[in-house]
């Protein structure tokens, strides 16, 4: 019985598709509706998806970020060389070849251009000396890595599209100008829209009281809940853990945030006005082949199978759709810069957001065929031949 | 007008697929007006950000975090061109509950006349100066927080500002004020002197920034750099920038609404047009026969065109209509009825002005959606249409 009415329903939706040379441009409007839908929704999440994977590329869940319990974030300069030492003591931690603490103190300072009202400034991340081992993928690419001690400093690649600038640059700095002695890459991450000094010089000379995170390269990813347990219940210490990759998740997630409502909420009320469209175009698709459907159900096709035909033939149209509007958001946006107030990142069309475009082609599509459905489903066969 | 009965005949032969049309345009338009009000905003908030005022903000973090000594304000006032120098901190904390967060501008005397584009009178200028935990409460914001003159404010700020080492603040509403146009979610000014007189010893006659009028804007860039200049080798190097080019930069940098107005208004009546085109050009294809008793009957083919023009305006008309008056509804809501992640958006300003260009748009898409049956129309062989050929 069940193999019946699939296999009804497959001739029925065989039928209908056949027949869409027939309604060439009711059905083109429908794929460019959803065209437009996805489009417009894949285009504005792909802004916030850059975002995310540009610092999840960055993060780790085998590395933790030990911050200042009243700041949760890298910035702040509370973290005293006292509490690095005690930090660094900690159980869980990954020890170097040397047998210390695969653990970096580092400060993070915003660097507003030498001239200008251009407010965008760039990160200038202080790292210590195991700091650049625990960054997966860094690699110089132009000039030379800066020396400990010296007023000196090096670029992420991104830096020079998002900022202008270039090796042999310099940049006001606390205490006096800095040159820009080389450039690096990091697999893609947010560290490339950054800037990198030595902390210790960094923190002299802007005299700053302390650092703003310490990061650690745990012994096994497992290790974080002991190490963070340690943290929490000594006394001495007033300081909060989080795992590299959740803090990077985590941040992304709240500065996109607004962003992300927006690009649903405008969604949502592009796919209502795509919703009742296509309702309207299905409807008439099945007035105007009332006497085939009668006819299919005059011979013994189910009600139900020809329902299900319509649902299957509305979700290929508005897959289609779906598909064309990824393709246009990738097209038109994938892989743009983006250069927001202190991060630079690409514009990111993931498989995921396409499928997450899929998937909603797919729920319009059901929701829109199924009035027309039923209403076929309903049909009086007797009625409809009458109008043969 | 004698024809419209004509015209509603033929819209009110299929209700329901009428009714869809309907409902399509108006979610459209909805969209369309809310981001035609947003763009409104954004160009209102430029167009009143002033070249001749500047905001200077510490250039690097202290160990006190981003402050800059009030001794710096005299610096500045000394600069030519400069006519006044204010100084602000801005404490942020919540009022009631955790949720309801906001931020009090407490500020010095120097903001009477640096600050002079706030809608204060005089006599509120001296009661707030007069009154150490007084605070000016703008409608908008009184609004929101539901605030009336005379009720106390207790408010509660992050750790570490207060000497006490308490996050609490008895602040009292001394009045409420105009709303300032440029700052669209309203605003509470505080008194700088009860702020500096909590803190402790060493934060003390520290400002969070200082905002400064100057005689000329067109040397706003010139007076700017000047300053940045004369602190570049001080304790607190600055970075100064016109509020009109602050303005310019935070609409078009990441994450911000303005870039996407025009882009999505458009995809939104993109969408609309076709359906609303493929609509009327299948009601005017099931009624050649009809069409052409008409031009038999004498109808010329300016009247049919009339005819099916509204025809297709009808819905648009009736649609887009609806869909302005909800984003006007919805652009009314008040931030906590709104979703979280949107509180951020500023509001959109339905004005006269949004409403002509919606209207416009209107007529503009039942013309563009009706040309093709029309030209149609106007090529039909009455005799074949007729014969049903």
């Amino acid at each position: 019985m069940m193999r019946d009415f699939i296999k009804q329903s497959v001739v029925m939706t065989r039928l209908n598709l056949a027949s869409l040379s027939q309604r060439v441009w009711p059905s083109l409007i429908i794929v460019l509706s959803m065209a437009c839908v996805i489009g417009v929704l894949l285009s504005m999440l792909a802004e916030t998806t850059g975002l995310v994977h540009a610092y999840a590329s960055a993060g780790s869940p085998a590395r933790a970020l030990v911050m200042a319990a009243e700041h949760s974030t890298e910035f702040g300069n509370s973290i005293s060389r006292n509490d690095v030492a005690t930090i660094e003591s900690a159980p869980g931690i990954a020890r170097t070849i040397d047998g210390h603490a695969a653990a970096d103190a580092e400060v993070l300072l915003w660097v507003p251009p030498t001239e200008g009202f251009k407010i965008r400034s760039p990160t200038l991340r202080g790292v210590g000396t195991v700091g650049l081992t625990l960054q997966p993928g860094f690699a110089v690419v132009a000039g030379r890595l800066f020396r400990s001690g010296r007023r000196e400093l090096v670029m992420g690649i991104r830096a020079e599209d998002a900022f202008g600038l270039k090796v042999g640059d310099t940049l006001m700095l606390p205490d006096g100008e800095w040159p820009v002695v080389g450039a690096f890459s990091s697999g893609g991450s947010i560290l490339e829209g950054q800037l990198i000094a030595d902390a210790d010089t960094l923190m002299t000379l802007a005299k700053l009281s302390g650092f703003g995170s310490v990061v650690v390269k745990l012994a096994d990813a497992a290790a974080f809940d002991e190490f963070k347990r340690w943290l929490s219940t000594n006394p001495g210490l007033n300081v909060t853990a989080e795992r590299q990759s959740d803090y990077y998740l985590r941040t992304a997630e709240q500065a996109s945030a607004f962003f992300t409502a927006l690009a649903y909420f405008v969604g949502v009320i592009m796919a209502l006005g795509a919703l009742f469209g296509a309702v309207k175009i299905m409807h008439t698709a099945v007035s105007t082949r009332t006497r085939e459907i009668a006819t299919l159900l005059a011979i013994g096709y189910r009600p139900s199978a020809g329902a299900v035909a319509i649902v299957l033939e509305m979700v290929v149209l508005s897959v289609t759709g779906g598909c064309l509007g990824a393709m246009l958001a990738w097209v038109v946006v994938n892989g743009r810069v983006r250069a927001d107030m202190q991060d630079v990142f690409d514009f990111y069309v993931s498989p995921g957001l396409v499928l997450l475009g899929l998937g909603w082609a797919v729920g319009l599509a059901v929701l829109s065929a199924v009035p027309p459905a039923v209403r076929a489903a309903r049909l009086s066969v007797v009625e409809a031949l009458r109008q043969v | 007008v004698k024809y419209l009965p004509l015209v509603w005949a033929a819209w009110m032969r299929k209700p329901g697929e009428a009714i869809l049309v309907c409902l399509a345009v108006t979610a459209a338009f909805t969209l369309f007006g809310l981001m035609l009000g947003l763009r409104a905003t954004y160009d209102g908030l430029l167009a009143r950000a002033r070249m001749d005022r500047l905001e200077v903000d510490p250039r690097f973090p202290s160990s006190n975090g981003l402050r800059l000594p009030l001794a710096v304000r005299d610096q500045i006032a000394r600069i030519d061109g400069v006519t006044a120098v204010g100084a602000y901190y801005l404490i942020r904390g919540y009022f009631r509950n955790p949720e309801s967060t906001g931020r009090i501008r407490v500020v010095d005397e120097g903001m009477r006349a640096a600050g002079s584009e706030l809608p204060l009178t005089g006599s509120q200028w001296d009661l707030l100066f007069a009154t150490p935990t007084g605070v000016l409460v703008s409608r908008k914001a009184a609004e929101r927080w539901g605030l009336k003159q005379g009720d106390p404010l207790p408010f509660i700020s992050g750790p570490g500002l207060r000497a006490d080492g308490s996050p609490y603040w008895e602040f009292h509403v001394l009045e409420v004020v105009a709303d300032d146009p440029s700052r669209p979610d309203g605003y509470i000014l505080g008194n700088f002197k009860y702020l500096d007189n909590s803190r402790p010893v060493q934060s003390q006659g520290d400002a969070m920034s200082l905002r400064v009028a100057i005689r000329d804007g067109a040397q706003a860039n010139e007076i700017s750099l000047r300053i940045d200049q004369m602190l570049a080798n001080s304790g607190t190097p600055t970075i100064s920038i016109p509020d009109h080019a602050n303005q310019e930069f935070v609409q078009n940098s990441g994450f911000a609404a303005a870039s996407v107005t025009w882009p999505v208004a458009g995809a939104g009546v993109f969408m609309i047009l076709l359906l609303t085109g493929n609509g009327i050009a299948q009601s005017v294809r099931e009624r050649i026969p009809e069409f052409a008793v008409l031009k038999t009957l004498g109808f010329g083919d300016g009247v049919i065109s009339w005819l099916v023009f509204l025809e297709a305006a009808a819905p648009c008309l009736l649609g887009g209509a609806l869909g302005i008056a909800l984003a006007a509804i919805i652009s009314q809501l008040p931030a906590e009825r709104l979703p979280q992640g949107l509180r951020g958006v500023p509001t959109p300003t339905m004005s006269p002005g949004v409403m002509v260009v919606a209207l416009c748009c209107i007529i503009l898409l039942a013309l563009v959606s009706s040309a093709l049956p029309i030209f149609r129309l106007r090529r039909l062989s009455t005799v074949d249409a007729l014969a049903g050929r």
